[in-house]
C-alpha cells in the first residue's frame, strides 16, 4: 500500500545481538594482526587503527608489485633487440640496469652528488685513456710512415 | 579517541569502559540495550554497573549502587555510558562520510 512506510507484512526483527556481532566480526580482526584479547578486551579504538594499518600495508603491498611488474616490463623491453625474428648478427641486449630503481628513499643529496661525480670522473678516465691511446697509436703510424720514407 | 569515565570515590579511582569483552557479559547477564528506553530506571543502574567490568569485575553490586546513587549530574552521565556503550560497535563500522552517494543530514536540536 502507498504511503504505508511499516508495513503490516513484516515481522517484528529480532533485536541485534552486539555479542553476535562482535563473534562475526572477530575472526576478521585476528587477519589483519589483532590479538584476541586485544580484541575483546582492549580499548575498542585499537579496530579502527589496525584497519588503518592493514589498508596502509595493502597499499604498500600494491606498490611493490606494481614495482615488480615494472622491472619485468623494462627486462622484457631491454631483451627485445634479441627477440626479434631474422635479428642482425651482433645485435646485443640493453644490459640490465645494475642496481634497482633510486626510489630517493635510501640515497641522501650527498650519497646523489658523490655517485654522480665517481660517475663523471670513471667517464673522463675514460675518454682520456681513449684519447691516450689515439695518440700513441698515430704516433707510432706517424713513426712508421716516416721510417719507410726515410728507408 | 578512548572514550572512558574517570572519578574518585571514597578515595579510591574508578575508570569506567566498555570493551566488547564486557559487553559481552552484560548481554549474557541478559542486558539488552534496546529495553533502555522501556525500563530506564531497571537498566540505566545495570547499564552503569557493566562499565566496571573492563576495569574493576570484583566491585560489589552494592557498592556500585550506592556509588549510581550519588553520583552527580546524572543526566549527562547517562548520555556519556550510552556513547560508551556504543563505543565497541561504532569502531568496527567502516568510516563512509566522504562516500559519494551518501545522504546528508543536519540535526535542529
Amino acid at each position: 500500500m502507498d504511503g504505508n512506510v511499516l508495513s503490516e507484512e513484516q515481522e517484528p526483527s529480532e533485536p541485534i545481538s552486539l555479542s553476535e556481532i562482535f563473534e562475526d566480526a572477530c575472526p576478521y580482526y585476528m587477519s589483519i594482526g589483532m590479538t584476541p584479547e586485544q580484541y575483546w578486551c582492549g580499548e575498542p579504538a585499537l579496530a579502527v587503527w589496525y584497519r588503518e594499518s592493514f589498508r596502509i600495508k595493502k597499499e604498500r603491498r600494491n606498490w611493490e608489485m606494481w614495482l615488480q611488474g615494472m622491472y619485468i616490463y623494462d627486462a622484457i623491453c631491454d631483451a627485445s633487440p634479441i627477440l626479434r625474428p631474422f635479428v642482425k648478427k651482433g645485435t646485443r641486449p640493453i644490459p640490465y640496469p645494475s642496481e634497482p630503481y633510486d626510489l630517493g628513499l635510501t640515497k641522501s643529496p650527498e650519497e646523489k652528488r658523490e655517485k654522480q661525480n665517481s660517475e663523471d670522473k670513471k667517464v673522463m678516465d675514460e675518454a682520456r685513456m681513449r684519447m691516450e691511446n689515439l695518440m700513441v697509436s698515430m704516433a707510432n703510424k706517424l713513426k712508421g710512415k716516416g721510417g719507410n720514407t726515410n728507408g | 579517541m578512548d572514550k572512558a569515565l574517570q572519578f574518585s570515590y571514597h578515595d579510591r579511582d574508578y575508570t569506567l569502559e566498555f570493551t566488547r569483552d564486557s559487553v559481552r557479559t552484560m548481554e549474557r547477564q541478559g542486558f539488552n540495550a534496546n529495553e533502555l528506553m522501556v525500563k530506564p530506571m531497571t537498566m540505566l543502574p545495570d547499564l552503569f554497573a557493566g562499565a566496571f567490568i573492563a576495569h574493576h569485575p570484583y566491585t560489589k553490586r552494592k557498592l556500585i549502587d550506592e556509588i549510581f546513587e550519588h553520583i552527580g549530574n546524572k543526566q549527562e552521565l547517562i548520555g556519556k555510558l550510552v556513547e560508551m556503550y556504543n563505543e565497541p560497535l561504532a569502531t568496527l563500522m567502516e568510516d563512509k562520510e566522504g562516500d559519494e552517494g551518501n545522504v546528508g543530514w543536519t540535526a535542529t536540536f
